[in-house]
C-alpha cells in the first residue's frame, strides 16, 4: 500500500524564483519560510498530492542519491514543515 | 549519469513579512 502524506494548508503560499530557490508564506502568521532546490521537488509533490513513493522517487530520479537516503531526508522535511504548522498533521489531508 | 549531487532538503527559520518589508 502506498503511503501518503497531508497536504500543505491552504493558507501557504507557493512561490518559486528559479529552479534554486521557492518561498513558502504563511497568510495567516504573516511569516515567509525560503525553501532550497531539493525542498521545493518535496513541496511541489506534497501539493500535488503525490504519494511518499512518489516524491521518493522524484528526488532519486534528479539526484545522486539512494531511496533509502532520500526517504530519511523527505521523513526529516516533513516532520519540520509540520512544526511549523506548514503541513497538517498525519491524517489531516 | 546525468544526476545533480544530492543537497538535504531545508526549509528555512521564518521570518516575519512586516518586518521584512519595513
Amino acid at each position: 500500500m502506498s503511503e501518503s502524506i497531508p497536504s500543505p494548508h491552504e493558507h501557504i503560499v507557493f512561490t518559486e524564483f528559479d529552479d534554486t530557490e521557492g518561498v513558502l508564506v504563511d497568510l495567516n502568521s504573516k511569516r515567509y519560510y525560503t525553501l532550497n532546490e531539493t525542498a521545493m521537488i518535496i513541496w511541489r509533490g506534497l501539493e500535488q498530492k503525490r504519494t511518499r513513493e512518489e516524491i521518493i522517487r522524484d528526488i532519486t530520479d534528479a539526484y545522486d542519491v539512494t531511496a533509502e537516503h532520500a526517504a530519511q531526508s523527505l521523513d526529516k522535511l516533513v516532520a519540520t514543515l509540520q512544526a511549523r504548522k506548514l503541513l497538517p498533521a498525519d491524517g489531516g489531508r | 549519469q546525468d544526476k545533480k549531487p544530492f543537497v538535504e532538503p531545508i526549509v528555512s527559520v521564518p521570518v516575519d513579512v512586516l518586518e521584512a518589508t519595513a
